[in-house]
C-alpha cells in the first residue's frame, strides 16, 4: 500500500515518514492560511483609518493568525522534521507507539479544522488575541459561540500533543540503536528531546486553564469573572505555559540548526556539551520567567524584580548558544547552499530577537513597550524570523532525503535573499513604533506612524509573494530535480546513510554503534513486520468523534453523544487489534540508562502520568487561588462547624449566607473504598504475574466493582448537593469543588472503561504469566487516580 | 529635547540599552557575516581535517576556558542592565511627592477620571503644569491598560485591582492617552487626552467643574 496516491494509505498510515508528511503539509497549509490573513491586516495598517476591516472583523483576523501561527504552524512543522528524522536519526525501527503518532496527527489536524471553522460560526470566531485574556474572553464580553469551539480547538491540540509527547519521550529514551549512547545522540534529537519534555509541562497547564475557562463559558462558574480569580489567575495560567511554549517552538529550531550548521561548515559543532548544557538551563529557567508578561500588572514590585532578574539572565545561556553556532564557522569550508542560507539567517535574526527581548525584560522600559508595537517586532524576529527561516532551512535541507530528488539551487537562494529582505522590512521598522499600541485595527493620521507602517506593508508583501517561489522550487523539483543520492551534503547522521527516500522500512539490518561509528552488521535482524500491517483506520475514526463530541457540547448535546459513540466503538476496534497481535510491540532497541529496566510502555505510562499530575496541580493551583483570594471560604477548620461536616449539608453563616459543608463521613467511606481499589488492582497483577487467570480475573471485577461504588457513592453526594441548592453556579467554592472533584470522576470513568477492557481481554483468556502489560499499565494509571484523591479529599473535605 | 518625568528616566534608560545593544548586536552580526565570507568553500580548498564523515560520530571540541570568559564578560554586562532598570523602576513606581490623585477607570471603551473633591469627566482629563499627578487605575469590565506615552509610562487597569503610575507635566498642552491591551472592538478608538495648563487655570476650570456638579 505504499502507492503515492493512495487515498487509503494517507488516511491509515501509522508509518512515522508518512506521518511526517502528513505533518509537514498540513503545518504548510496552515502557514500559507495564516500568511494570508497577516497580509490582509497589513493592507488594513498600511496607512490611518484604512476600512478594509471592522474592528470585530480585524480582531478575528489577528486572533487566528497568532494562535495558528504559533501552535498549529511552527510547532507542528517542526514535528514534521521530527517525525521523519528522528526514528532514523536514532535507529528505531518507528515511533515507540506508531498508532498514537497517527493519533496526534488527526488530532492535530481537526483541532485546526476546528479552528477555522470558528471564523464561520454566527458571531464569527474568537477575537480575544491569542492570548485569550480574561474577563474580555468570558461569555459576558465574548458571548460567540466560535470563541467556545476555538478554546475547544485548543483543548484538541493540548491532546495531540500530549499524545505526541509520551510518544517522543519513550522513543527517545527506548528504541535508539544498540551503543546510541546520550552523548551519541544526534544534536536535532536532542532539540526535540528538550522540545517534549518542555511541552510535557507547558501544556497541561493549558489545557487546565482552558478547561477552567470552558466551565466559565459553558457551565457558567466565575473563575475568571469574579475578583477572587480574575484577569490575574488567566494570565498566570496563560504564562506559565505561553514563556515556555515559545522556547517549545524555538527548541527544534535550535536543534535544526545544530544539524545544519556543521554540515555545510565541514567542521564538528563547537562546544556541543556546553551547548546542550546552556539549552538546558534554559529550558528551565523558561518556566521561572512567566512574570515577564506581567510587568504592567499590580504584581509586587518585589516579584517583578525577580522576574525581571531571571528574563534577563536567560539571555546568558542563548548567548553562549549563538556565539558557539558561529564558532562553529571558523576554519571551515563553508558552502553557502540554500539551507545553509537560512541557517546563517535564522542566527541572523535570533541575534536581534534576542538583544530586543533582553529591552523587554527590562521591568522600566517594558513599562512603555508592554501592549506596543516593540513587542510584535521582537517576538517575529524570534518566532517568525528564527524559527521561520530554521524550518525553511530545515525543508532545503531534508527535501533531497524525503523525495529523493534535489531541489533549484538558484531558486532556493533567491528565496533566501528576498526573504530576508522582505521580512527585516516588516519587523524592524516596528521597533520604531513602541509608541503604537499592538491589535488596533487603525490608527489616527495626526499618530506618526504612517511611514513605518508602510515600510512594514510593502515587506509583508514582499516575503508573501516570495513564499510562492518556494511552492513552484517544491512543485517542479518533485518532478524534475536531478536525482539526490544517499547523501548531497556528506551529513554524519543515519539518515543519510540509507536511500533517498528511505524504504518504509527505513533499514535494512537495524544498525549498530561500534565505537565512533555506525555500521550495519551483516546477518543483522532482517525480521522486519509486514508493511501492510501497519494501517489502522482508529486514530482517524476516534478523531472524529471527538471533534463530533466536541462541537456538540458547544453547540448541540446530541452530537456529542454520536461522537461518544463514534469514540467508542473506535477504542473497541483499537483494542481488537491488539488481542489479534496486530501491532504487537516491536523488538525493542537500546534502552540507555536510566532506562534499561522499564518497558516502553510503561515508561509512556509514566510520562502521561507526569503530564496529568501537571494537569492536577493546576486545577488545585486555581482552587488555592480564588480560595486566598476569597474573604470567606467554608472550613471544617472553624470548630463551630465540625458537626455540621460530619453530617455535610448547608449552614448558614452570619454575614456570608448559606453554605455546604461537604460530608466527612461520606467522603472518608469513599477515600476507603478507593485505595481498596488500588489494593485490588495490585492482587490483580499479582496473580497473572504467577500465572493466576482465576485471580486476575476475580480481582479485576472487584477493581471494577470498587470503582463503580465510587462513582455512585459520589453521585449520591451530588444529588444531595444538588437538591439543598449547592450547584455548580453558586459560587467559587461550589465551582471549584465540582470542576476539581469532577475532573477525577471523569478519570475514574476513564479508568474504569480501561478495566472493563481488561477484564473483556482476561476472559478470553488473553493475559499470560508472560504478557500483562495492559493490566501493568492500566494499574499504574489507577495507582495515579487514587493518589490525586488522597490530595483532594483533604483539600475539599478536611481544610 | 527635555523629556518630562518620569520620561526622562526611560529614555535614558532606552539609550544605554540600545547603544549596548547596537554595538553588541553590530559586532556579532559582523562576526557572523564576516566569518561567512572568510571561510566559505572556494575550488580547490581542502576539506577540514575533521570534517564530517558519513556514519562516523564528530569529534566534541570547545574550551572551557572560553565558556569562562564569554559568560564572565556577558554577565558583568547585563548586571548593569539590571541595575539600571532597577533604579529607573523605582523612579517610575515611585511619585516624587504626594501629588494630585486622580481615579481612573476603563470601561469598554473610554476612560474615566475622578479629582479628589469627586468632580468626574470622561476621556479628557484636564492638570496643571508642573505637578504631581498620580493616577489610581482600575476597570470596572475587562482588562485595559492605561497608557500615556509621551510620558513613557503605562498601568495595566484590572477590574478589582488598582494600579500606579504617575507623571509630571513640564509644559503645556495635549497628550494621549492610549488603551494598550486588546480590550474588545473599541480598542483603537478608546483613546483619551490630558491637557496640561497652568495652575491658574486648572484651579478655573475646577471651580467651574464643582459647580457644575
Ligand atoms: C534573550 C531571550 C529573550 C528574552 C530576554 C525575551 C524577553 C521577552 C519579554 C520580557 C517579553 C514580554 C514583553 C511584553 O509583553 O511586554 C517577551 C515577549 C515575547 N517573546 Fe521574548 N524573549 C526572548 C526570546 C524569545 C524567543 C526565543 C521567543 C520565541 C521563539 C520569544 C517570543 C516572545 C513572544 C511570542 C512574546 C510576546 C507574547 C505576547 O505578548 O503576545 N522571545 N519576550
Ligand atoms: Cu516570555
Ligand atoms: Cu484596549
Amino acid at each position: 500500500m505504499s502507492e503515492t496516491f493512495s487515498l487509503r494509505r494517507w488516511l491509515t498510515t501509522t508509518n512515522h515518514k508518512d506521518v511526517g508528511i502528513l505533518y509537514l503539509v498540513t503545518s504548510f497549509y496552515f502557514m500559507f492560511f495564516a500568511g494570508f490573513l497577516a497580509m490582509n491586516f497589513r493592507v488594513q495598517l498600511f496607512s490611518p483609518n484604512q476600512s478594509l476591516f471592522t474592528a470585530s472583523a480585524y480582531n478575528q483576523v489577528v486572533t487566528t493568525h497568532g494562535l495558528m501561527m504559533i501552535l498549529w504552524v511552527l510547532s507542528p512543522m517542526g514535528f514534521a522534521f521530527a517525525n521523519y528524522i528522528v526514528p532514523i536519526q536514532i535507529g528505531a525501527k518507528d515511533m515507540a507507539f506508531p498508532r498514537l503518532n497517527a493519533l496526534s496527527y488527526w488530532f492535530y489536524l481537526f483541532s485546526g479544522l476546528l479552528l477555522v471553522s470558528s471564523f464561520f460560526l454566527p458571531g464569527g470566531g474568537a477575537d480575544v488575541g491569542w492570548t485569550a485574556y480574561a474577563p474580555l474572553s468570558t461569555t459576558k464580553y465574548t458571548p460567540q459561540v466560535g470563541m467556545t469551539v476555538a478554546a475547544m480547538a485548543l483543548i484538541m491540540l493540548v491532546a495531540s500533543i500530549t499524545v505526541s509527547t509520551v510518544n517522543f519521550i519513550t522513543t527517545i529514551a527506548r528504541e535508539r540503536a544498540r551503543g546510541m549512547t546520550w552523548s551519541k545522540m544526534p544534536l536535532f534529537t536532542w532539540g526535540i528531546l528538550y522540545t517534549v519534555i518542555m511541552m510535557l509541562f507547558a501544556f497541561p497547564p493549558l489545557g487546565a486553564g482552558l478547561l477552567i475557562l470552558l466551565s466559565d463559558r459553558i457551565l457558567g462558574t466565575m473563575f475568571f469573572t469574579s475578583n477572587a480569580g480574575g484577569a490575574l489567575l488567566w494570565e498566570n495560567f496563560f504564562w506559565f505555559f505561553g514563556h515556555p511554549e515559545v522556547y517549545i517552538l524555538l527548541a527544534p529550531a535550535l536543534g535544526i540548526l545544530f544539524e545544519i550548521i556543521p554540515a555545510f561548515s565541514r567542521r564538528p559543532i563547537y562546544g556541543r556539551k556546553f551547548i546542550l548544557g546552556a539549552f538546558a538551563l534554559a529550558s528551565i529557567i523558561s518556566f521561572l520567567v512567566w512574570g515577564h508578561h506581567m510587568f504592567a500588572t499590580t504584581e509586587t514590585a518585589l516579584v517583578k524584580k525577580i522576574f525581571s532578574a531571571t528574563s534577563v539572565a536567560i539571555s546568558l545561556p542563548f548567548e553562549i548558544v549563538t556565539i558557539y553556532l558561529i564558532a562553529t564557522l571558523l576554519r571551515g569550508s563553508i558552502r553557502l547552499s540554500t539551507p545553509m542560507l537560512f541557517g546563517l539567517g535564522a542566527i541572523y535574526m535570533f541575534i536581534i530577537g534576542g538583544i530586543t527581548g533582553v529591552f523587554n525584560a527590562s521591568i522600566a522600559l517594558d513599562y512603555q513597550f508592554r501592549g506596543s508595537y516593540w513587542v510584535v517586532g521582537h517576538f517575529h524576529f524570534v518566532m517568525g524570523g528564527t524559527v521561520i527561516f530554521a524550518l525553511l532551512g530545515a525543508l532545503y535541507y531534508w527535501f533531497p532525503k524525503m523525495t529523493g530528488r534535489m531541489y533549484n539551487e538558484k531558486l532556493g537562494k533567491i528565496h533566501f535573499f528576498i526573504s530576508a529582505i522582505g521580512f527585516t522590512m516588516i519587523y524592524f521598522p516596528m521597533f520604531f513604533l513602541f509608541d503604537m499600541p499592538r491589535r488596533i485595527f487603525t490608527y489616527p493620521a495626526t499618530a506618526g506612524w504612517d511611514f513605518m507602517n508602510h515600510i512594514a506593508t510593502i515587506g509583508g508583501f514582499i516575503f508573501g509573494s516570495i513564499q510562492l517561489l518556494l511552492l513552484a522550487n517544491i512543485l517542479l523539483s518533485l518532478r524534475r530535480g536531478p536525482p539526490a543520492g544517499f547523501n548531497p551534503w556528506g551529513g554524519w547522521t543515519l539518515e543519510w546513510l540509507i536511500p533517498s527516500p528511505p524504504p518504509a522500512q527505513d533499514f535494512e539490518v537495524s544498525p549498530k554503534i561500534e565505537r565512533e561509528e555506525i555500521v550495519f552488521p551483516k546477518g543483522g535482524s532482517t525480521e522486519w513486520e509486514d508493511v501492510e500491517e501497519s494501517y489502522t483506520p482508529w486514530p482517524l475514526t476516534i478523531t472524529i468523534g471527538t471533534t463530533l463530541g466536541l462541537l456538540g457540547v458547544a453547540m448541540f448535546l446530541p452530537l456529542a453523544i454520536l461522537g461518544l459513540a463514534v469514540v467508542l466503538a473506535s477504542l473497541v476496534g483499537w483494542f481488537r487489534d491488539d488481542f489479534r497481535g496486530k501491532f504487537a510491540a516491536k523488538a525493542e532497541g537500546m534502552g540507555m540508562w536510566p532506562f534499561e529496566k522499564i518497558s516502553h510502555e510503561k515508561l509512556g505510562m509514566w510520562v502521561f502520568i507526569t503530564a496529568e499530575m501537571m494537569l492536577f496541580s493546576m486545577v488545585v493551583s486555581g482552587y488555592i487561588y480564588v480560595r486566598s483570594n476569597s474573604a470567606v471560604w467554608p472550613s471544617p477548620l472553624l470548630v463551630t462547624n465540625i458537626l455540621a461536616h460530619l453530617q455535610g449539608g448547608i449552614i448558614n453563616v452570619p454575614g456570608v449566607g448559606e453554605i455546604a459543608i461537604h460530608n466527612i463521613v461520606l467522603g472518608t467511606v469513599n477515600t476507603l473504598v478507593l485505595v481498596t481499589s488500588s489494593l485490588t488492582m495490585a492482587l490483580a497483577l499479582n496473580a497473572i504475574k504467577n500465572g493466576n487467570v482465576r485471580g486476575l480475573k476475580i480481582w479485576l471485577l472487584a477493581t471494577l466493582a470498587l470503582g463503580v461504588t465510587f462513582m455512585v457513592i459520589k453521585g449520591y453526594e451530588w444529588a444531595g448537593l444538588y437538591s439543598e441548592g449547592f450547584t455548580i453556579t453558586s459560587g467559587l467554592p461550589a465551582a471549584s469543588y465540582y470542576l476539581t472533584v469532577g475532573l477525577h470522576g471523569a478519570h475514574v470513568i476513564a479508568g474504569l472503561i480501561a478495566i472493563a477492557f481488561l477484564i473483556t481481554k482476561a476472559y478470553k483468556n488473553g493475559f499470560t504469566k508472560e504478557s500483562y502489560t495492559g493490566i501493568e499499565n492500566t494499574g499504574l494509571y489507577w495507582h495515579m487516580v487514587d493518589v490525586i484523591w488522597l490530595f483532594l479529599f483533604p483539600l475539599f473535605y478536611l481544610l | 529635547m527635555a523629556y518630562p518625568p518620569p520620561a526622562d528616566q526611560w529614555w535614558g534608560l532606552f539609550y544605554y540599552f540600545s547603544t549596548l545593544g547596537a554595538i553588541i548586536g553590530g559586532i556579532v552580526i559582523a562576526f557572523l557575516v564576516l566569518a561567512a565570507i572568510k571561510y566559505r568553500y572556494k575550488p580547490g580548498k581542502p576539506e577540514p581535517e575533521d570534517a564530517p564523515k558519513p556514519g562516523t560520530f564528530p569529534k566534541d571540541r570547545g574550551h572551557l576556558k572560553y565558556l569562562f570568559v564569554l559568560s564572565f564578560v556577558t554577565l558583568s554586562i547585563i548586571s548593569t542592565l539590571v541595575v539600571g532598570s532597577f533604579s529607573a523602576f523605582h523612579v517610575l513606581t515611585t511619585p516624587p511627592d504626594k501629588g494630585l490623585d486622580i481615579e481612573v477607570t476603563g470601561f469598554q471603551w473610554a476612560w474615566g477620571f475622578k479629582y479628589p473633591n469627586g468632580v468626574q469627566t470622561v476621556s479628557n482629563l484636564v492638570i496643571p503644569v508642573n505637578q504631581t499627578i498620580v493616577f489610581h487605575v482600575t476597570s470596572s469590565d475587562v482588562k485595559h491598560k492605561f497608557g500615556v506615552p509621551y510620558f513613557k509610562t503605562s498601568i495595566d487597569a484590572i477590574p478589582g485591582q488598582v494600579g500606579e503610575i504617575w507623571i509630571k507635566a513640564t509644559s503645556t498642552g495635549d497628550y494621549d492617552i492610549l488603551c494598550y491591551e486588546l480590550c474588545g472592538v473599541g480598542h483603537a478608538g478608546m483613546i483619551g487626552k490630558i491637557t496640561a495648563v497652568s495652575q491658574s487655570q486648572f484651579n478655573q476650570w475646577l471651580e467651574n467643574a464643582t459647580k457644575q456638579k
